[in-house]
């Protein structure tokens, strides 16, 4: 991916680590100009959850809102 | 040497003892669920919190110990018995909601024998739907009767895990461009046949457990339609490796609108050679 951006009102685009809270890593483009940070394509951000008691096999339901684990082994 | 490597799994799944229990997640803090009226494994799943459904599986309730075609549906409360499949089969299925689930491909009765006829539900009758082109086990799928995406698993042809992704219509399967993972028991969640996520799961190099070291994929693979590619590394330690696999098969399967986000509860680290790790970290994943 080219890096067509140089800097932005004065500022050098290596120097600009986020946009409203986005990451180069995570942004393709800004107005139309490519970043070469690498962007993934689905978008995904992780964060942890609340630690829950080991199981395996099981299956699950829903979102991070709404969840539910059915069966599975201990 | 078959009957050596189909006994040592069901073996394997003796010795981990299935619950009835269930486990609910509210945003902010988990609570019991209602129980299943059997124990069961390896079975797949469809619906919401307040109204989902399983079906197959392994059952080792006591006195069975058998793939199962069992199905029962939730209320958000209790657990009913449902419509049963045609086969006693544990493998690939997703769906939508209790009416609109499932099964694409899978092992059926003691394990010796497998099936590329999915099973369908639409409404609260299981039909036989269109057959898989490769046939496999324990792989991902994310969507409904209609708009299908499997991908992953356990190929029985290639006696290894395989990397093919197949999309169903609602007649037929066919064939899509590959996933970069090849694994059995990851984590598949999305919207359908337009958006999909797979992640983690186990590559065994083999029909089961040789050689080592195996492959855990730390970085989940999105689907956009036409193709695949990395997306964003999960937090797991472990370097390139170091994913989870046995964690929930399904994580989320949502509409365009509305709440999104999938979960990933328990499962096992891997470490080479030959180390498997329980795990009761979860994680969340938002798009």
């Amino acid at each position: 991916m080219a890096n067509n951006v140089a800097t932005l009102n004065g500022v050098a685009i290596a120097d600009i680590q986020t946009i409203n809270g986005v990451t180069d890593s995570n942004m393709q483009a800004f107005n139309g100009e490519e970043f070469a940070g690498t962007y993934q394509v689905g978008g995904l951000s992780w964060s942890s959850g609340a630690s829950e008691t080991y199981r395996g096999g099981h299956s699950g339901v829903g979102n991070v809102e709404s969840f539910l684990v059915i069966g599975g082994y201990l | 040497m078959l009957l050596f490597k189909i006994w040592k799994i069901l073996l394997l799944q003796l010795v981990m003892l299935n619950v009835v229990t269930c486990r609910e997640w509210n945003g902010s803090a988990w609570g019991d669920g209602g129980d299943m009226e059997a124990n069961m494994s390896s079975h797949c799943a469809a619906g919401t919190l307040s109204s989902a459904i399983y079906f197959g599986g392994y059952d080792d309730t006591v006195g069975v110990a058998a793939y199962s075609s069992r199905s029962e549906t939730y209320n958000g409360t209790i657990w009913s018995d449902a419509t049963s499949m045609r086969h006693w089969m544990s493998g690939t299925g997703s769906g939508r909601s209790t009416t609109d689930a499932i099964m694409c491909s899978g092992t059926t009765t003691t394990g010796s024998n497998n099936t590329g006829v999915s099973e369908e539900l639409d409404g609260t009758t299981w039909t036989a739907g269109g057959t898989r082109n490769t046939v496999t086990t324990n792989g991902g799928a994310v969507g409904g009767i209609t708009d299908c995406i499997a991908m992953s698993g356990y190929g029985f042809s290639a006696v290894d895990e395989v990397a093919v992704c197949e999309s169903y219509n609602g007649t037929a399967w066919g064939s899509e461009n590959d996933i970069g993972i090849a694994s059995r028991y990851g984590s598949s969640w999305g919207t359908g046949t337009t958006e999909a996520w797979y992640y983690g799961g186990i590559n065994y190099q083999s029909s089961y457990g040789s050689p080592t070291p195996h492959v855990v994929d730390r970085t989940p693979e999105y689907w956009n339609g036409t193709t695949w590619a990395n997306d964003t590394q999960s937090p797991d330690a472990g370097g390139t490796s170091g994913g989870r696999y046995n964690m929930n098969m399904s994580a989320a399967t949502v509409s365009n609108t509305g709440t999104q986000g999938a979960m990933f509860m328990g499962g096992h680290s891997y470490t080479a050679p030959n180390t498997s790790t329980k795990l009761n970290t979860v994680w969340e994943a938002n798009w």
